[in-house]
């Protein structure tokens, strides 16, 4: 289980003034200023759960899982994971942790993954015969048992991904930290992982974090969602509960020849935010004043190819920040 | 015990694997750089020689000088190995980050690494030894041959943990790459990779002592190539130990304050 209390981390940045004469005081003395990366944060992961961690960038995702990781310190605050201090950094904890970074090859690239697999069998300590099946299941799930023996760099960015699963998995963690796993990927390729995830979360029952700008891993592999925003968490609790509070939300998309700046007064009046390209034009709306909005329109305006929906995750994540933000 | 060993074996035999996915740096760096460093040698000493007129300088012949000069430029670089930066660069872009999840000791797997490269250009000494004994009528010994090779091994070590103290500066400092070449040039200096020591005044050659740069290089030196030493090999044994003791010390304690530094960028 992972247990996170009152959790805040800040480091010291430094501070450059532009300008040659600061350039040449800064030779002298040094300023720096500190920033607050996570404040007061807790939260709680049990075994057999995928939580998707959410929030824009600096929000603090990724340094609450470097130091779930063991990979930074905290500056004040407990953590615990599978009862152990992550920054004590016990082999013991080591062995049972995974992470995995969509931006950061582990793998060595001058090498085929073969010969990283055998060294991570030597790091882990994993026996042949264990190390034998699980590369046996995992690359033949992932698709990948053709290319073992190319070196990573030939690999295209997909098979490197999958080969990082791969790697990150041959030692059956118990804990597994996903950031980004699907990014630069192409959509085939996305679902392929995604569904790889689903399948090994299943059968092994590991702690998950999935970090991700893709809301539809999100949607897919996170029944629980943590909306994290300045280093705090905002939102912690089912996504279904949080698209049924912002699921009333239409997406109203339209066509407009003209009249541009007397839509922009409408919407305005009704405090809507909109956007336009080229001639469409698209709005997100509260689902009782759908009717009324789209009366008005359509007796103000000459407008065609009218289309209402429901709106996306993203859409949805982006009305709780912004309402957030307001309240 | 066991466990670090293999760590080691496994992280050489990447590195080496490495080094051969590169044919041409591979030859370029271990045998051409090489062959070009004996005539270049060769021909400076020989040229220094006829214009003073002498058969022997410092107690030493042309042929002496120019296996001294290539033995210690050799072991210069099994010394410095792959240069500055297996660890900065690991702290700076971020690949540190693999290695802290590993359930090993980062240091065993950098060692190994480090040793790669050493261990190609010993391999490459001990075969260019044999070469001046045919050609150059070397007075070389097998056991003195033996004694060298271990000391130059106990100094790579050494200079493995001296090395690995500046990289880890790099927790702190934004780059570290003067801090490499500042010490290079001391030990060229001190350890006689520029000119041997006895070459020197007195007075500095006394200074010098107090570093620990001629017993990593020249003494070592001046063992494998069966010169008069000042030192019995056992005594050059134990220095060694107190500066491997001395620097390994102290990058635990610099590993040890500086990991409260590290950010973990790149992720």
């Amino acid at each position: 289980m992972i247990k996170v209390k009152n959790l805040s981390k800040s480091f010291k940045v430094p501070r450059k003034e532009a300008g040659l004469k600061n350039a040449f005081k800064s030779l002298i003395k040094k300023e720096y200023i500190t920033k607050a990366a996570l404040n007061n944060v807790s939260l709680e992961v049990s075994r057999g759960e995928i939580l998707g961690l959410v929030g824009s960038n600096g929000a603090g995702k990724t340094t609450l899982v470097k130091i779930l990781s063991g990979i930074i310190s905290s500056s004040s605050g407990s953590v615990s994971v599978l009862d152990f201090d992550p920054w004590k950094r016990k082999n013991a904890y080591r062995r049972q942790l995974s992470l995995i970074m969509g931006q950061k090859a582990q793998l060595w690239w001058d090498l085929p993954a073969a010969d990283s697999y055998l060294l991570l069998k030597e790091i882990y300590q994993i026996e042949n015969k264990r190390f034998h099946s699980n590369l046996d299941k995992l690359t033949q799930y992932l698709g990948v048992k053709d290319q073992l023996n190319v070196p990573v760099r030939k690999l295209s960015l997909g098979e490197r991904m999958k080969m990082e699963l791969v790697a990150a998995l041959l030692h059956d963690p118990q804990v597994i930290f996903l950031d980004e796993p699907t990014i630069g990927l192409d959509i085939i390729s996305q679902k392929a992982i995604r569904e790889f995830l689903k399948e090994y979360m299943l059968e092994h029952n590991p702690i998950m974090i999935l970090t991700s700008h893709y809301m539809q891993d999100i949607e897919e592999l996170c029944p629980r969602l943590a909306l994290m925003r300045a280093g705090e968490i905002i939102y912690d609790g089912p996504l279904n509960e949080i698209k049924n509070k912002f699921g009333d939300i239409r997406s109203l998309k339209f066509d407009i020849d003209h009249q541009r700046s007397g839509l922009e007064d409408f919407f305005s009046k009704r405090d809507i935010k909109m956007q336009c390209t080229q001639n469409q034009v698209s709005v997100k709306i509260h689902k009782e004043k759908l009717t009324d909005c789209m009366k008005d329109l359509l007796n103000n305006f000459s407008i065609s190819n009218i289309q209402t929906s429901q709106v996306d995750i993203d859409s949805v994540i982006e009305s709780y920040l912004s309402y957030e933000k307001k309240s | 015990m066991k466990k670090n060993l293999n760590i080691f074996i496994h992280a050489f035999t990447i590195e080496l694997r490495k080094v051969f996915a590169y044919k041409l740096e591979f030859w370029a760096s271990f045998i051409f750089s090489v062959a070009a460093m004996v005539v270049v040698s060769y021909l400076l000493w020989q040229s220094i020689f006829e214009v003073n007129n002498v058969t022997q300088m410092k107690g030493y012949d042309l042929n002496e000088l120019v296996i001294y000069y290539f033995c210690i430029s050799i072991t210069h670089k099994i010394l410095v190995s792959s240069g500055m930066g297996i660890i900065s660069r690991d702290i700076y872009y971020g690949d540190l980050n693999k290695y802290l999840l590993y359930p090993v000791s980062y240091q065993i797997f950098k060692s190994g690494t480090y040793f790669t490269k050493s261990l190609i250009y010993l391999c490459v000494l001990i075969i260019s030894l044999l070469g001046f004994q045919f050609f150059l009528s070397a007075d070389l010994n097998i056991l003195t041959c033996l004694q060298g090779i271990l000391l130059i091994l106990s100094s790579t070590l050494a200079f493995f943990f001296l090395t690995t103290i500046l990289e880890l500066f790099a927790f702190w400092a934004e780059n570290i790459w003067s801090l490499g070449i500042m010490i290079r040039s001391i030990m060229a200096f001190c350890g006689g990779w520029m000119i041997p020591l006895t070459f020197f005044p007195e007075s500095i050659y006394n200074f010098i002592h107090y570093t620990p740069f001629p017993y990593l290089l020249y003494y070592p030196i001046q063992t494998l190539t069966n010169q008069p030493c000042e030192y019995s090999f056992f005594t050059l044994v134990l220095i060694h130990c107190f500066w491997i003791l001395i620097f390994y010390g102290l990058q635990a304690l610099v590993w040890h304050k500086g990991k409260y530094k590290y950010s973990g960028v790149g992720i």
